[in-house]
C-alpha cells in the first residue's frame, strides 16, 4: 500500500452567523458557536477584488484569516425556473430585495470582523468594480 | 400568518452517516403540510433523498452526507396562489408563508420566508450546511438563494439540485444570458475580471485555466467560441458530449466567459452536473468522508501502486481520484480488486499504473484503512 502524507480534517469551532438585509442595509442577527467541519479557505490573495461575492474573516490587525467566494446572497435579482427545457432558467431583477442568509466561518480567537466584498448592492451592478460592502464586529469568543 | 400558523413538530435524521460535527449536513423542511399530511412529507423527503443519491457525484460521496428532516406543520395545506399572477387567489395560513408569484409578477416563483426557515434550522440543526424546503403543492415552482425551495411538481427537484450547486458549492450560473436570448442588450461581452466561482472563467488557456487537469491534450482551446457576441451561441456541440474544455458563453454573458462543458445542470435544468462541477463537489465533500484521506503522491516511471480502500456499504465502485497534477501526464487505474473479509466487510484495491517513462505526481483521495 502506498503511504503518502494525508490530511484528515477534524471538527473545529465554527461561528454560524445569520444576517438579514433589506435593499443595501445589512445587519448581523445572530452568532452561534458550533463544532463542525466547514470548507477550507479559498486563497486570500486578491479575494477582496475578486469579481464575485466573498466573505472574509479578519483579525485584530485587519489581516484576512479565512475567506470564501460565494454567489451573492443578496436577492437583487431572482432565478426563475420553467418546465420548458429550452429556457429552464433565467434571471429577473427583484425590485424589493429582502432576506436572510447564513455564513459559516471558523471561530478563531484572533478573529474580530467579518467583511463582505462584491459588486455594489443595487440592481444591475455587475459592471461596477467590486468593493467592501459591509463590515461587522464579532463578539469575543467565550473562553474555553 | 407565519409561525402562528403551525408548529415545529420535530427533527429526524433520515440519512445517518455519523456525528454531524464530522459530516456535511443537509436539512429538509416541510411547508404547507397539515399535521395529518406529515407522513406524506416523509415520503416526499425520502423521494428527494433518493434523487440526490442517484445524482453523480453525490452517490460516491454519500458516506460523507447526513440528511435531517424537520417536520413543520401548517394550519392550511399548500401555498398561496395570488390572483396578481393569474392564480386562484388561494391564501392559506402556513408556517413559512410559501407563495407562488413571490415577486408579484411571475407565477412559478415559489418563495418562503427565509428568515423563519433559518430561525428553525439554527434552533434545530445549527450544524446544517444547506437547507431545502419542500412545499406541498403539485404546481411547478421554486426559488433559490440562501434557502432552496421547490414544489412537488415533476422536475421541480431539479431546482433544488441547481440551487444546491450555488449555495453549497459556490457555482456560478453557466447560462449565457440574463433575462433571455434575444432579450438582453447589455450581455454581449464580459469584461469584469476573473470570476471567483470555480465553474466559469475568462481564461481559455489550457495551461492556466482553473480546470486544466480535466482537459485532454487533443481538445481544442477554446473548444467552442461564439461567432456572434450579440447573440447566445446555441450551436451544436462541436466535440463529444463528455469533452471538457472551454465553451464560450457563461455567467450571463454571450462572450468573454467560458464554462467547462457544453451542458451542465448549472446551465440548464435536467442536465447532470458537468465534470468541472462534479470535481468541485468531490473536493468540497471530501473532508466529510469517513476515514477520508487526500493528498499528493508520486509514482515512478513504469511502476504500479496498489491502493487499498474500505468503502462501507458502497454498492458500486469509483476508483480513487488519481489525477495527474500536470495535465497531459499519463496515469492509468485498473479495475478494482475485491476482497471479502471474515467480518463481512469488503475491501477493495485499485492499481494505479504509470506507463510512461518519467515520474508522475498525482492528487489522490480515498477512504483508507
Amino acid at each position: 500500500m502506498a503511504a503518502p502524507a494525508a490530511k484528515v480534517p477534524v471538527p473545529s469551532p465554527v461561528s454560524r452567523l445569520t444576517f438579514a438585509y433589506e435593499s443595501d442595509q445589512i445587519r448581523l442577527v445572530s452568532e452561534q458557536q458550533v463544532t463542525m467541519i466547514i470548507p477550507p479557505s479559498h486563497p486570500l490573495d486578491n479575494l477582496e477584488t475578486s469579481a464575485s461575492f466573498s466573505v472574509i474573516l479578519k483579525d485584530q490587525r485587519g489581516e484576512a484569516v479565512y475567506g470564501r467566494v460565494f454567489p451573492s446572497p443578496f436577492g437583487f435579482d431572482r432565478e426563475i425556473f420553467d418546465k420548458d427545457p429550452k429556457r429552464s432558467i433565467r434571471r429577473e431583477v427583484n425590485p424589493h430585495p429582502k432576506g436572510t442568509f447564513v455564513v459559516l466561518v471558523p471561530a478563531v480567537a484572533n478573529a474580530r470582523r467579518v467583511e463582505f466584498f462584491g459588486h455594489p448592492l443595487k440592481p444591475k451592478a455587475h459592471l461596477e468594480s467590486p468593493r467592501r460592502l459591509a463590515s461587522f464586529s464579532l463578539k469575543p469568543l467565550p473562553s474555553r | 400568518m407565519g409561525t402562528s400558523d403551525g408548529n415545529v413538530v420535530g427533527m429526524t435524521k433520515i440519512v445517518d452517516h455519523g456525528d454531524p460535527s464530522q459530516r456535511w449536513n443537509l436539512v429538509i423542511l416541510s411547508e404547507g403540510y397539515q399535521v395529518a399530511q406529515l407522513d406524506q412529507f416523509h415520503a416526499d423527503a425520502q423521494n428527494f433523498v433518493k434523487t440526490m443519491y442517484q445524482t453523480p457525484p453525490y452517490d460516491e460521496m454519500w458516506c460523507g452526507i447526513n440528511v435531517y428532516r424537520i417536520d413543520v406543520s401548517s394550519t392550511d395545506p399548500g401555498a398561496a396562489d395570488p390572483v396578481a399572477c393569474g392564480g386562484s387567489g388561494y391564501a392559506p395560513h402556513t408556517y413559512f408563508d410559501a407563495t407562488f408569484c413571490g415577486d408579484g409578477t411571475i407565477q412559478r416563483l415559489l418563495t418562503v420566508n427565509d428568515g423563519t426557515v433559518h430561525g428553525v434550522v439554527n434552533a434545530q440543526m445549527p450544524q446544517a450546511h444547506m437547507s431545502l424546503v419542500i412545499v406541498n403543492s403539485t404546481e411547478y415552482g421554486g426559488s433559490g438563494g440562501s434557502v432552496a425551495t421547490f414544489s412537488l411538481a415533476g422536475g421541480a427537484d431539479e431546482i433544488a439540485l441547481h440551487e444546491t450547486g450555488h449555495t453549497a458549492f459556490g457555482f456560478a450560473d453557466e447560462y449565457c444570458y440574463y433575462q433571455g436570448c434575444g432579450i438582453d442588450t447589455d450581455r454581449n461581452h464580459y469584461s469584469g475580471g476573473e470570476p471567483g466561482q470555480p465553474n466559469i472563467t475568462e481564461d481559455s488557456n489550457r495551461t492556466t485555466i482553473k480546470w486544466g487537469n480535466l482537459i485532454a491534450a487533443a481538445t481544442p482551446m477554446p473548444t467552442m467560441a461564439n461567432p456572434d457576441c450579440t447573440q447566445c451561441n446555441n450551436g451544436a456541440n462541436p466535440v463529444a458530449a463528455d469533452t471538457v474544455g472551454a465553451f464560450e458563453g457563461a455567467g450571463y454573458y454571450h462572450c468573454g466567459l467560458y464554462r467547462g462543458q457544453y451542458a451542465c445542470r448549472m446551465r440548464a435544468l435536467g442536465n447532470p452536473y458537468c465534470a468541472v462541477c462534479q470535481q468541485v463537489i468531490r473536493q468540497t465533500l471530501a473532508p466529510f468522508m469517513p476515514s477520508w484521506v487526500y493528498g499528493t503522491n508520486t509514482i515512478g516511471a513504469g511502476q504500479t501502486q496498489n491502493w487499498w480502500l474500505w468503502w462501507p456499504g458502497y454498492p458500486g465502485f469509483e476508483v480513487i481520484g488519481a489525477q495527474p497534477v500536470t495535465p497531459g501526464d499519463e496515469l492509468r487505474t485498473d479495475a478494482p480488486g475485491i476482497q471479502q473479509n471474515a467480518d463481512g466487510s469488503t475491501t477493495y484495491f485499485v492499481s494505479v499504473i504509470n506507463p510512461g517513462t518519467s515520474d508522475v505526481v498525482f492528487h489522490f483521495r480515498g477512504s483508507a484503512l
